[in-house]
């Protein structure tokens, strides 16, 4: 049966070779790497989230609900240009065909006066001669 | 089966789009399925909030599926490009909307059975930690900080110029700092 000292001396010993056998230890360069990432992620909070949510994904039943969703309701047709004219046409048919009217009642208006002025003219004329 | 999920097959999306803009509707699943997950997690990540995420992402693929049904999707740009910029408004919307009319409670996400816990932790503390900015200054922190996007193409998913996100940025870290020296401030 050893004694302590004994003991201790094989304690010694390992721990020794344990020492030796791990001298040499050194982490290669990617460690360097590694720890900047942490401390930068670790000083701000957006790098630590950004690493944290990279693997996001949703599962496969979203592309259904989306593909079901985008296919229920027909696209709404394209608006054409036609539609725009008529649209806005509307009114602009009312008021030409107003200002025609006008027009035409102002036509007539002064063809009679102007009629009504060269008789008058002609019966000057006659009563003259 | 998609020609994506064989692994060695580069899908060309222009080319899929083009397909559904000429009514084959089978050629949309393939984009929905060849986008979702980069598009989930965008949208996660800008809301903050799983079940809103899933809202507003469907809301953004009928959107974008009408669009290449009308027509309005002109392939200049890459289709998953574009789908950033539809997944990035929908989400404004959604924040508008939280803005406007406050959560009574979470609702539950339906579309969730690949997230990770740690994930659902973090998107928690993003939601938290953003709460306070307002929608464009929140999204152009994400698309930025979070989503890795250089300026420009986060620029171009929100719509606006490149020294418009700058200033967004530097708003949005200024609120952020300006909270946790507060948070961090003895009480008096």
């Amino acid at each position: 049966m050893p004694d302590r000292d004994d003991e201790r001396t094989e304690l010694d010993r390992d721990l020794a070779r344990l020492a030796a056998a791990t001298a040499r230890l050194d982490a290669d360069d990617r460690f360097t790497e590694a720890v900047l990432r942490a401390a930068a992620a670790a000083d701000d909070p957006l790098a630590r989230v950004a690493r944290a949510t990279g693997d996001l994904a949703p599962d496969a039943a979203f592309t259904e609900a989306v593909l079901r969703a985008a296919t229920a309701a027909p696209p709404p047709a394209r608006p054409a240009m036609a539609d725009g004219i008529v649209r806005s046409g509307r009114a602009a048919i009312v008021v030409t065909a107003l200002a025609a009217a006008a027009s035409v009642l102002f036509f007539l208006r002064t063809q009679r006066d102007v009629d009504t002025a060269i008789l008058a003219s002609v019966e000057t004329l006659e009563a003259i001669e | 089966m998609g020609a994506e999920s064989r692994g060695h097959v580069i899908v060309d999306l222009r080319l899929v789009a083009a397909r559904v803009a000429g009514g084959d509707d089978a050629a949309f699943r393939q984009i929905v399925e060849h986008t979702r997950a980069p598009m989930y997690r965008l949208a996660a990540r800008v809301v903050g909030d799983l079940a809103e995420a899933e809202d507003a992402l469907q809301e953004a693929f009928v959107d974008a599926y009408r669009a290449l049904r009308e027509g309005r999707y002109d392939g200049r740009s890459k289709v998953e490009t574009w789908l950033y910029r539809i997944v990035t408004n929908a989400c404004l919307d959604a924040l508008r909307r939280r803005r406007d009319t406050p959560r009574e409670a979470p609702a539950e996400p339906r579309f969730d059975g690949l997230v990770s816990a740690e994930a659902r932790v973090a998107l928690r503390e993003l939601d938290a930690l953003l709460a306070a900015l307002p929608p464009q200054d929140r999204a152009a922190l994400v698309l930025v900080a979070v989503e890795g996007l250089p300026a420009k193409e986060a620029a171009a998913a929100l719509g606006c110029s490149e020294g418009a996100v700058e200033q967004r940025l530097v708003r949005a870290r200024a609120a952020l700092r300006a909270r946790q020296t507060e948070k961090e401030a003895p009480h008096a």
